[in-house]
């Protein structure tokens, strides 16, 4: 679609807010560029309240991309806020001490939103502070400091393939977001601290997807314990490696409705493991069960087998096998 | 939020009256929203005049509310799908609705326009991106111009 043709130059006649709102979605490197577009947008890109750099359309060229992530920093209206902060970096990038502080800048100015997605770097603490943040989502860091958690605004957090220094590390950052909405957490061990539970309770939780490759039945069940409203939850896991307990966390008996289980072995464990949530989600809508493309088709049947032929306490919960 | 039942009359800039339920416009416009929470509407006299958003434009935006009301619980891909058949429109229904969006502060149908407009210059060069937004006029002089040509060749 050209919009062309329309014959008039409309789009130029739109407001600031409105050209600086389509801005706002692009990639910084696309957003600077559009200031050779004509002199009506030279300037329209500074105003932009999000940085969004990502090293892979500089070619991994290491000095530009860095020179460029100045220049956007430097460049911008310090009146406006940047409410948006993404960095992805594939290859060594930039240095530690670069992110920072481009970082510390956002922090300043009331960042809502942080994407950090970098291979070699450590998590700079200073974001696990950030009144304002909503939404933060980290890929493949290394958390190796934490002195203090407080993130009373987060809503949504997202950490993939992150690594902790220490196991209570992931304890101590969940611990500071007693307000989030969306968790999705892929992480290679979930330890937990066994003898205390999570000491919060996340009051607003709704969807939570977990992808733990070692994970123990009563440290889910206590994790399930702390979000009394969840709603959704997602498991991709290894086959969990401790049996069973009786006891029945409250969302699950008042507000789980949709339950996915990924990766699913066919050990006795994650059977009995589907099979509890059957037995004790009142509301449960649907529960899907992906078995592992690796897996035998009648292996698969025989779990099938298995669990439909449980009695649901939900008698409307629909189980699909994928 | 008003009563489900209740309907409100919106007036197009041709003057044609739209009866809409309230709990489809309150949810979405923020405008609308406020006009009703604050009592300055009255349901037996009032019509709310739109009267830079014609009817076609505005058939449109009530239809996306309508079924953004009614649809909300659907899965994601499928309002996706819908939203992109949504505005399959030329290039003047684009802008129509985006200004009509804007007016009625419908917040969702403008990020909507917004990634769309963004998709369509997204990786594009200048005079590709020129061609497409129509802007005939730079507005550079030609010096300028020809500096940034000299300067940026790859982005043209």
């Amino acid at each position: 679609m050209a919009l062309a043709m329309s014959g008039v130059d409309r789009i130029s006649a739109l407001s600031n807010d409105i050209l600086i709102h389509i801005l706002f979605f692009l990639e910084s490197k696309m957003a600077a560029t559009t200031s050779i577009l004509s002199s009506r947008w030279r300037d329209l890109w500074h105003s932009v309240p999000t940085v969004n750099l990502d090293d892979a359309l500089f070619r991994y060229d290491k000095e530009m991309f860095v020179r460029f992530a100045y220049a956007v920093m430097l460049s911008r209206d310090v009146t406006q806020p940047i409410l948006n902060f993404r960095l992805k970096f594939e290859y060594p990038s930039c240095d530690q001490c670069d992110v920072e502080l481009w970082l510390n800048t956002a922090i300043q100015r009331q960042v809502e939103r942080i994407e950090l997605h970098a291979r070699i770097m450590t998590l700079p603490i200073g974001i696990l502070t950030c009144a304002s943040l909503v939404v933060l989502k980290l890929e493949f860091l290394i958390v190796n400091r934490i002195l203090t958690v407080h993130l009373p605004a987060l809503k949504t957090l997202y950490l993939m393939r992150v690594v902790f220094a220490e196991d209570e590390y992931l304890d101590m950052i969940l611990s500071g977001c007693s307000n989030i909405e969306d968790l999705q957490i892929n992480y290679y061990s979930y330890f937990g601290l066994e003898s205390s539970p999570l000491a919060i309770t996340f009051r607003n939780l709704i969807q939570m997807k977990l992808s733990v490759y070692d994970c123990k039945w009563g440290l889910l069940v206590g994790l399930l314990k702390s979000c009394p409203l969840l709603q959704i939850l997602v498991i991709r896991k290894d086959p969990l490696n401790q049996c069973y307990t009786q006891t029945v966390p409250g969302c699950l008996s008042s507000h789980l409705r949709v339950c996915t289980i990924k990766n699913f072995h066919g050990a006795d464990v994650d059977i009995q493991f589907a099979i509890y949530i059957l037995q004790n989600a009142s509301l449960l809508k649907k529960m899907t069960i992906c078995c592992l493309s690796s897996s035998r088709k009648g292996d698969r049947f025989e779990i099938l087998k298995k669990i439909s032929k449980v009695a649901r306490i939900s008698t409307t919960c629909e189980l699909m096998f994928e | 939020m008003g009563s489900p039942l209740k309907k409100i009359m919106l007036c197009s800039s041709e003057k044609e009256i739209f009866s809409v339920e309230e709990q489809v416009m309150v949810q979405h416009s923020v405008i609308i929203n406020n006009m009703i929470e604050d009592g300055s509407y009255n349901y037996e006299e009032s019509k709310i005049p739109l009267d830079c958003v014609d009817s076609k434009t505005l058939k449109k935006v009530i239809d996306y509310c309508t079924y953004h009301t009614h649809h909300h619980n659907d899965n994601q891909e499928d309002l996706e799908a819908w939203d992109a058949q949504f505005l399959n429109v030329d290039s003047n229904g684009l802008y129509d609705l985006l200004m009509a969006a804007n007016y009625l502060e419908i917040r969702n149908l403008l990020d909507l326009i917004y990634r769309t407009i963004k998709n369509m210059i997204k990786g594009k060069k200048i005079d590709e991106i020129r061609r497409i937004l129509n802007i005939k006029d730079h507005g550079f002089t030609p010096e300028e111009e020809e500096q940034n040509r000299k300067e940026y060749p790859h982005f043209y």
